[in-house]
């Protein structure tokens, strides 16, 4: 059994999802700071990539050398099959918790 | 872009990560770049180096749990960085090809003289001799007392007399096979021009006792020990190749050796050498016909039977020997009248002493290049001081910087390991070149072979062992004072004062210290190998320009042997000479021609009577007897000898006229003191008195090294027929010498010299055919090699000491770039910053000089027996190595100086 995903995990993994092919550091730092409104360092991202990557939730790959940016590449994380499951416990348990609550949610 | 900033991401990531976090880095300044402003981007970078840094160790501990999961995997571990250092090390030190080579060269010379002595040690004293079962093989060695030996001192005898031989066989139980040889030449005729053979006689037990059988045929058996047996022959691989090109049919072919046929029965396997490689044969040794004259000590081996130790072997030898040679005379001494050593160690012991400072003399050198190599990583790791510090800074563990840097220089001396086996092989092939002399057997001993088994020295696997061995020591060894001073860094010191890099530094001062007493230590040990490269220089200089007492240029000199039993009458053989020498008198460019029985330098002594009325104090028992030596007419003028007084032997001193004899200075003055002893009648052999007609100056007779001693002359013709010294002539030696002395090179002479003898005498050998300053050269070969050797050892060690002192002042002068613009600035004349510079750098190689003469005082003891005419504190040796040596230091110290005093003080002031 997984222990539940933390808030900031669920929110690197959202971004992930989001990004599909395109996720990697600056974008998925970009991804949530856009989205969620929150200004983060990039190394929060990594700190917790590690954790993910560590519990199997998300695996990574470095990718081809870019003519952007130097000429670095990029090393790209996507979900695993354990991390989708996560993933779609966390979304589902959430979902449950706030069903018929979305009025006094707002109101709030 | 901020560099600093991007350099500390750089450094604090794990290599495998650097990539792309500094790609998202980047990618994350332009954004922040394009909607901020550059200000606010650089802001944020410095910001995002900070979290990087704080981040990397987690990360670093993540990922390690990640790849290696829960193995625990250390060794893997352990090699994955060790490969990451090794690749980082390669990398950084290609980056710095001169200092690298530098480096590896040093390296290279030290490690490469180590090997190259060590592959000596290596085949003497570590590679059992190519027998079977070579532990067992010993020899029997007489303790002679002085008051028994015949020169007065303690002696070292091996072998054992013939005659007592079979005593010795019948009477050992320790001993299960023993075997005897002495050396002896023999005339090849019958095939060609005769040629002159060396071998051995040898018990027909010899080859089953070394356990090596020939290649072909067989090796001899006991029915070669009885008289009147078929004489049969071992040939040596080398003579089957050389005289009869390998033929197999050697087997069926009698071969014609003195006059007397002889059945080869078998070949030598190619690397068999017993009991040297310049033996060509092995003939049966039969007692009853040795001859009964001549050497009666003969040289002996023999195997230990199972089970038995070399100390009871030796107490059985002393029980024989007591009985052998009546009651002990050894009753007063400690010292055992007979041990039995191991064969090998009886070969090496007389170089031992020499090989023990060989080898002394390279790991000086290899101490010396040490110290140097750790200067040259000191400067280098006080350049890399900042790099240090931030790595420090950012969590970089000391040891894990400390473990680079350790790989670092064990890189560099790998790499000089590998160059030092190249240099080592070079240097093996020098040595063999050096140290082989085609010396003839006549010559004094010890010339002919100045390493023994030096043929056999090879690079093997213990050699490569050993040059790995010492190729990790020298990198441990070299890491020491960088390392020491690693742990001194002071980050928050180094960074904080990163901008002004005055040399003030309190690590600098510190590491100023390790430097200095470094470089003090190197110029000592240079000082102590200069001293003792001084000391053999000079000593073979004095040996090689000692008065010889001859003139050895331009006269070559051979042997003519005749075949046995052929001109036994003297008359006859008198004719063959006399004519011999009118016909190489007659060659283009001969001035003179001689014979002798004994030529110089062959350490042989025929003593014979010389009474004088006058003396009764020096008759017969009461002083030695001087030596006698046989000469023809003209032998003493074509050997260049002075006349002092009276006149040389001429035409008039033949067969039947007054017997006339000629003496050398020694001898008449120690029986005529200041008198001239012209025209003295003397009382030697035969009837009649002789007369002395005239002195010549003395001859070093046995070795350069020996005082001349007292000598007489007596011409070949007034020999009585059958006189016994006459046939001794022949047959110790192996037969006469010829002297011919020409106006220009005398070698071109050899071919007619040839046809001459083979014109006369079909059967007669021409042999040895030797310059006799090839003779002189080859009898001082031993120690010009120990002089050639350590010295260039000690020019090595003196160009490497300079290159470190000039190191360390250079280093000086950088450091103080900006106090020396100060001064200079504020008025400091030049030759005083010339002083300046110049001071510390004769501070510290006097320092090392005086420490370096006290230390050779002490340690050139060791060389007192390789020594000539010069004991081991010799002043004039000592005081001109140190001011040798500190010339080469000045030079060392001056060209930094001279750099300091051109500095522009503007400049040097405006230097970060």
């Amino acid at each position: 059994m997984l222990a539940p995903l933390g808030e900031f995990e669920q929110m690197v993994l959202l971004a992930l999802l989001r990004l599909e092919a395109d996720a990697y550091g600056a974008t998925i730092r970009r991804e949530i700071e856009h989205r969620a409104g929150r200004p983060l360092a990039i190394s929060a991202v990594y700190t917790t990539l590690d954790r993910l990557e560590q519990k199997g939730i998300v695996r990574s790959r470095i990718g081809e050398p870019t003519p952007e940016r130097g000429g670095r590449r990029r090393k790209y994380f996507e979900l695993t099959a354990l991390g989708a499951r996560a993933v779609r416990d966390a979304y589902n348990a959430y979902a449950r918790m706030t069903a018929g609550l979305e009025r006094r949610l707002k109101a709030l | 872009m901020n560099r600093l900033a991007l350099l500390v991401i750089r450094l604090a990531t794990p290599s495998a990560d650097r990539d792309w976090v500094l790609g998202d880095t980047v990618e994350e300044y332009e954004a922040h770049a394009r909607a901020d402003g550059p200000a606010a981007a650089h802001f944020w970078l410095f910001r995002e180096a900070l979290r990087v840094v704080a981040w990397a160790p987690r990360h670093r501990r993540a990922i390690g749990r990640v790849r290696r999961g829960s193995a625990g995997l250390d060794v893997m571990r352990f090699l994955d960085d060790l490969r990451q250092d090794v690749r980082y090390s390669v990398r950084v030190l290609l980056q710095l090809p001169a200092f690298s080579s530098v480096v590896v060269l040093t390296l290279a010379l030290g490690i490469g003289a180590n090997t190259a002595i060590f592959s000596v040690v290596n085949t003497l004293l570590l590679t059992p001799l190519p027998y079977k079962d070579p532990d067992r093989l010993v020899r029997l060695v007489e303790n002679v007392p002085a008051e028994l030996s015949p020169n007065g001192q303690a002696l070292r005898v091996s072998g054992v007399e013939q005659r007592e031989f079979p005593a010795w066989r019948e009477q050992s139980r320790t001993l299960s096979h023993m075997a005897i040889y002495s050396p002896v030449a023999m005339t090849l005729s019958g095939r060609g021009e005769a040629v002159r053979l060396n071998g051995r006689r040898v018990s027909p037990a010899l080859f089953a006792l070394l356990g090596v059988p020939p290649l072909i045929g067989q090796a001899f058996d006991e029915r070669d020990a009885t008289s009147g047996a078929e004489p049969r022959i071992v040939l040596s691989h080398r003579a089957w190749q050389r005289y009869f090109a390998g033929d197999r049919n050697i087997l069926t072919t009698p071969l014609i050796l003195d006059g007397k046929s002889y059945v080869v029965t078998g070949v030598a396997q190619p690397d068999f050498d017993f009991p040297d490689p310049q033996t060509e044969f092995w003939v049966s040794l039969v007692p009853t016909e040795m001859p009964t004259t001549g050497i009666a000590r003969v040289s002996m081996i023999a195997r230990l039977a199972e089970g038995v130790s070399l100390e009871a072997a030796t107490a059985e030898a002393n029980v024989i020997g007591t009985q052998l040679r009546g009651s002990p005379p050894n009753g007063e001494s400690e010292q055992l009248r007979f041990t039995v050593t191991r064969a090998n160690d009886q070969l090496v012991a007389p170089v031992r002493p020499a090989l023990l400072v060989l080898f002394a003399t390279v790991v000086f050198v290899l101490l010396i290049a040490c110290a140097n190599v750790a200067n040259l990583l000191l400067a280098r790791s006080s350049n890399r001081e900042r790099e240090i510090a931030i790595r420090a800074a950012l969590g970089g563990s000391r040891g894990r910087l400390a473990r680079q840097m350790l790989t670092e220089t064990v890189v560099l001396a790998a790499a000089g390991g590998l160059a030092a086996i190249v240099i080592a092989y070079g240097s093996i092939a020098l040595l063999k070149t050096l140290s082989m002399v085609n010396a003839p057997a006549w010559l004094s001993p010890g010339s002919t072979a100045i390493l023994p088994r030096v043929d056999q020295v090879a690079i093997d696997w213990r050699v490569l062992l050993f040059a790995a061995g010492a190729s990790l020591v020298t990198g441990l060894l070299c890491s020491l004072a960088p390392l020491s001073h690693l742990a001194k860094i002071d980050p928050v010191h180094v960074i904080k004062d990163a901008t002004a890099s005055v040399a003030a530094g309190l690590s600098f001062r510190r590491q100023n210290l390790t430097k200095s007493a470094l470089v003090v230590a190197e110029i000592a040990l240079a000082t102590v190998l200069l001293v003792g490269a001084g000391l053999l220089g000079r000593s073979f200089v004095m040996l090689s320009s000692v008065p010889i007492g001859y003139d050895p240029e331009n006269v070559l000199t051979f042997q003519v042997v005749m075949p046995q039993g052929r001109l036994a009458e003297s008359q006859q053989r008198q004719a063959v000479d006399e004519e011999f020498l009118t016909r190489f008198r007659m060659l283009p460019g001969v001035q003179v021609a001689g014979a002798t029985n004994v030529l110089p330098l062959a350490p042989l002594a025929l003593r014979l009577r010389f009474a004088v009325p006058q003396r009764p104090d020096l008759a017969r028992g009461q002083v030695e007897l001087p030596q006698a030596r046989l000469v023809s007419r003209d032998y003493l003028r074509a050997m260049g000898v002075p006349l002092v007084a009276g006149r040389w032997f001429g035409e008039q001193d033949g067969a039947g006229a007054q017997p006339a004899m000629m003496i050398n200075r020694s001898l008449a003055r120690q029986y005529f003191g200041a008198d001239n002893p012209v025209g003295t009648l003397v009382n030697s052999i035969g009837p009649a008195p002789w007369q002395i007609i005239g002195v010549v100056d003395d001859i070093r007779q046995a070795t350069l090294d020996r005082e001349p001693a007292p000598q007489f002359f007596l011409d070949f013709r007034q020999l009585l027929p059958g006189d016994r010294m006459l046939q001794m002539t022949d047959s110790v030696l192996g037969g006469r010498f010829y002297v011919v002395r020409t106006n220009d090179d005398p070698t071109t002479l050899v071919p007619d010299l040839r046809s001459i003898v083979a014109q006369s005498e079909p059967d007669a050998a021409l042999t040895n055919v030797f310059t006799m300053n090839a003779l002189v050269s080859m009898s001082i070969a031993k120690p010009r090699f120990y002089a050639a050797l350590i010295g260039v050892l000690g020019v090595l060690a003196a160009v490497l000491a300079a290159i470190g002192i000039y190191g360390v002042i250079a280093y000086m002068v950088t450091r103080r770039t900006r106090e020396i613009g100060i001064r200079m600035a504020l008025g400091a004349p030049r030759p005083k910053i010339l002083a300046l510079v110049l001071g510390q750098g004769a501070a510290l190689a006097g320092l090392g000089i005086a420490i370096g003469l006290v230390g050779a005082l002490n340690l050139t003891q060791y060389l007192r027996a390789m020594l000539f005419g010069l004991g081991p504190s010799d002043p004039t040796t000592f005081v001109a190595v140190a001011l040798a040596f500190a010339g080469v230091a000045a030079l060392g110290c001056y060209l930094p100086a001279r750099r300091a005093t051109r500095l522009d003080p503007v400049s040097a002031l405006r230097e970060e």
